[in-house]
């Protein structure tokens, strides 16, 4: 507890009102012995569930016991208090956290946390619940979530948030903090009704000490908005570094073993509306471990109109990872995986710059489609690849070459923060691409299914 | 005859002492820390074998006519030679495009990409063509070349190498990586091979001595003048394509990224320096075979011309080695007409100049430092006839 409160009280410091409010509450609850000891925790966050009337719930704590969710319709909330007595309650698991800080040695180590991860079915769509997560006696403050309408939805995506690689701005944790919050804060204003955010991979920065990941994630978590938007993300790098620690963090829905690096973060899908969504970890070397998980995936969900992959290592992009040999090696290997399953759309990060390339299929750029009256593409052929760039500006990367690559279709290195819609309604998908400090478009594609 | 039993002999213990060398300083690199790209858990792993191709059943190459690599795919059968899959026949389809472009015809050798999932699944990709044939007869012609034609000699410069190679690979790159001081680790390591293999070269005799003190003292140009002159570009290990990555090893081991460059620099230019050294000292012990009691003057002079002949080339092979190391750069710049402030300011071009200059300046300094200390060493009167003897 008092860990915790320190380390928020830490952040405070660094102008987050969210971080603010958490540790004003923990304060208070010492003080205040009659209402009893707040419940400890840090990293809460949600991630959409397997379809969309679930959603998958976690965080960390420092007290052993069990993990439960309360959610009630908001409708049923009267005045401040939680509607306990309208609520659904949701048990899930508790599991001690474990770090593997990759020193050579590659050993194992407790942090002392333990990590809960309960998942709440039965949804109903286009409704707003109010939520609140404790053992069972003991609660956090109560949360709003709502749920959104599937058959026409849109999503945030944003690259490396990177919290802490403090390549920018004054340098600080509390800078890349303070972009990545105006980030959330100005996508989730402009998108009120996203039904949620995909973050491409590398939420942290550190992987030399462990205290300096737990800063991180505590600043990627800060923004309140979060708590009230489901976050889906890949395992990046940076986040892979502290090995089975990125796991502990989120709970993801049909977490396969294939793909896993650490056993506890490996791919996972999830299906929304007419999209089936493809998460991939890609630190992991077998290329044939995401062909069986995407195999597998896919025969789950013969109706999706869509089939979306999203992981960390863009293979088609223009700066600093361009030509590193294990990107080429993905480069090869990933995309005759993505042509046989006919993967539509490939969301990526890792390079820090956008790059949206052209329509690929068997590693060659299709240059010549059918375009429809509005610009929109028509069937179009192979897989658009879109990295995305720095979601909190913490870092940016130079083109690798002064040319655009011939796989490219469109580059941008604003060095400006950024963030991604994509809208799916029935059969056309539709990106829109802004830079977040004046808000500006910088790109937009769409395609449209008509067979 | 006996002489050449000998000889043979004091090769044979040199080759030893090397060998044991290459064992220690082999054992010395193992167990450093290593920055983990990937990770599977559960087994799945991939591995890399020697595959032939049985049959092309199929190809459809796309006639695109844009210039260019063929574009378009391969389906072939395909018998695993070697590792854990070794003895498999399966189809493979082997994409052409701009990323993977080997188009292989039926009883090629390649090396497969052997991508196992779990104990059930694999699956196999084309690599790479099988190389280490073709890279292994020109190693072979190469030997063949310096030994046939160097005779014991050649065969003692290929112990040089060796001798090098063990020292870079096995002692350099760890320290470097361990976080010792690139700038020192550099310079002992180019300071001892420099010995070594000239020693084993030209024997220890004056000759062998007049180059390895002139190339100490290049080495000592080649160093101030790259500490100079990186300092006051401000070019460093830091401005280089790399750093980014470099960076990320320095986090963990401590490795001092600044300072490579200068590291990087100077064995670049270590290689000029021997070849002037040795050639000009070479020289002068032809010239003092000759005549032994030529005065040192007149040897220092004819030091010095020979070695003015040799910076003329020199500077020229300079020229043409950056030329060739960054031909597409300069094909990248001719066809974007860039500004000269833009070119020459930049921080790959920069570094290049102060590379090629400073090694220059190192090569044209040796040539008097030589010249003057094989004068010394060889030149008449004095009895020194001892060292001189071969």
């Amino acid at each position: 507890m008092s860990i915790v409160s320190r380390k928020e009280r830490r952040l405070a410091m660094g102008m987050l009102s969210a971080a603010i409010l958490v540790s004003g509450a923990c304060q208070f609850a010492f003080a205040d012995a009659a209402a009893g000891a707040a419940y400890p925790l840090s990293c809460l966050n949600v991630t959409p569930g397997g379809s969309a009337s679930e959603l998958d719930f976690a965080w960390l704590t420092q007290a052993a016991g069990k993990a439960v969710v309360q959610v009630a319709k908001a409708a049923d909330r009267a005045g401040a208090a939680f509607p306990a007595a309208k609520a659904r309650s949701f048990s899930g698991t508790q599991s001690a956290v474990s770090a593997t800080q990759f020193n050579g040695d590659d050993k194992s180590a407790p942090t002392g946390e333990f990590a809960d991860k309960v998942a709440v079915t039965g949804l109903a769509d286009s409704t707003a619940y109010v939520y609140r997560v404790g053992d069972g006696k003991v609660w956090s403050e109560a949360y709003a979530i709502s749920t959104r309408d599937p058959r026409s939805f849109g999503f945030l995506v944003v690259g490396d948030p990177q919290l802490g690689a403090k390549s920018t701005g004054p340098k600080t944790l509390d800078s890349d903090a303070a972009g990545w919050a105006d980030t959330v804060a100005k996508a989730t204003g402009a998108y009120a009704d996203a039904s949620f955010l995909v973050s491409l991979g590398d939420q942290v920065n550190d992987y030399n000490k462990l205290e300096l990941q737990e800063a991180e994630y505590l600043a990627y978590f800060a923004p309140p908005q979060l708590k009230s938007l489901p976050v889906a993300t890949v395992d990046g790098n940076h986040d892979f570094q502290m090995g089975e620690y990125y796991g502990f963090h989120y709970n993801q829905p049909n977490l396969s073993s294939f793909g896993a690096s650490y056993g506890n973060d490996g791919d996972y899908w999830f299906a929304y509306g007419g999209a089936l969504f493809l998460m991939l970890n890609s630190n992991t070397e077998s290329v044939a471990t995401h062909d069986l998980f995407i195999r597998d995936a896919v025969a789950r969900n013969p109706q999706a109109r869509w089939r979306i992959a999203c992981f960390h290592h863009s293979i088609y992009s223009e700066a600093e990872h361009l030509s590193d040999p294990d990107v080429v090696d993905r480069r090869a290997n990933y995309a005759p995986i993505f042509d046989r399953y006919k993967i539509d759309l490939a969301l990526q990060g890792h390079d820090h710059s956008y790059t949206r390339s052209f329509q690929i299929l068997g590693g060659k750029p299709q240059t010549e489609q059918e375009v429809g009256a509005d610009g929109t593409v028509l069937d179009p052929k192979g897989c658009v690849y879109v990295t995305f760039n720095s979601g909190s500006g913490s870092k940016f990367y130079d083109w690798k070459d002064s040319d655009p690559e011939i796989y490219s279709a469109l580059r941008w290195q604003g060095k400006a923060p950024s963030f991604g819609y994509i809208s799916i309604a029935g059969d056309t998908l539709k990106l829109s691409v802004f830079r977040t400090d004046d808000m500006s478009l910088f790109d937009s594609y769409s395609i449209r299914k008509t067979k | 005859m006996r002489a050449r039993l000998e000889a043979v002999l004091r090769l044979c213990v040199v080759a030893a002492a090397l060998g044991a060398y290459a064992a220690g300083a082999a054992s010395f690199a193992r167990g450093t820390a290593y920055y983990p790209l990937y990770r599977s858990s559960g087994g799945a792993h991939v591995s890399y074998a020697r595959a032939r191709v049985l049959a092309v059943t199929s190809e459809t190459i796309d006639p695109s006519g844009q210039s260019g690599p063929a574009t378009g795919y391969q389906d072939l059968e395909v018998r695993l030679l070697g590792g854990e899959k070794a003895g498999t026949e399966l189809s493979v389809r082997n994409y052409l495009n701009y990323t993977t472009n080997f188009r292989l015809r039926a009883g090629q050798t390649f090396i497969a990409h052997v991508d196992v999932a779990d104990p059930l699944h694999f699956s196999v990709s084309v690599y790479s063509p099988d190389r280490f044939r073709p890279l292994l007869a020109l190693a072979a012609l190469f030997v063949a070349a310096l030994c046939g034609i160097g005779g014991m000699r050649g065969l003692r410069s290929l112990l040089g190498i060796g001798f090098t190679f063990v020292g870079i690979a096995f002692i350099f790159i760890p320290m470097l990586y361990r976080g010792a001081s690139p700038a020192l680790c550099a310079l002992a390591v180019v300071a001892t091979t420099l010995c070594v293999s000239l020693a084993l070269l030209g024997g220890l005799d004056a000759k062998t001595l007049s180059a390895i003190l002139g190339c100490l003292a290049g080495l000592g140009v080649s160093a101030l003048a790259l500490a100079v002159f990186q300092r006051l570009t401000m070019t460093s290990g830091y401005t280089t394509a790399e750093s980014d990555a470099l960076l990320a090893i320095a986090g963990r081991s401590g490795m001092k990224v600044g300072e490579l460059l200068f590291a990087a620099m100077l064995i670049a230019s270590s290689g000029a320096i021997m070849d002037v050294a040795i050639s000009v000292a070479s020289a002068a012990r032809e010239v003092s075979l000759c005549d032994p009691l030529m005065p040192r003057i007149r040897l220092f002079r004819s030091g010095m011309n020979v070695g003015r002949d040799m910076m003329g080339t020199m500077a020229n092979t300079l020229i043409l080695a950056f030329t060739g190391t960054s031909l597409n750069a300069l094909i990248l710049i001719y066809s974007l007409e860039r500004s000269a402030l833009q070119i020459f300011d930049s921080n790959a071009i920069a570094a290049a100049i102060v590379e090629a200059l400073a090694g220059s300046l190192a090569v044209i300094l040796t040539v008097p430092a030589v010249s003057a200390i094989a004068a010394f060493l060889m030149g008449g009167r004095r009895g020194m006839s001892g060292l001189t003897k071969s």
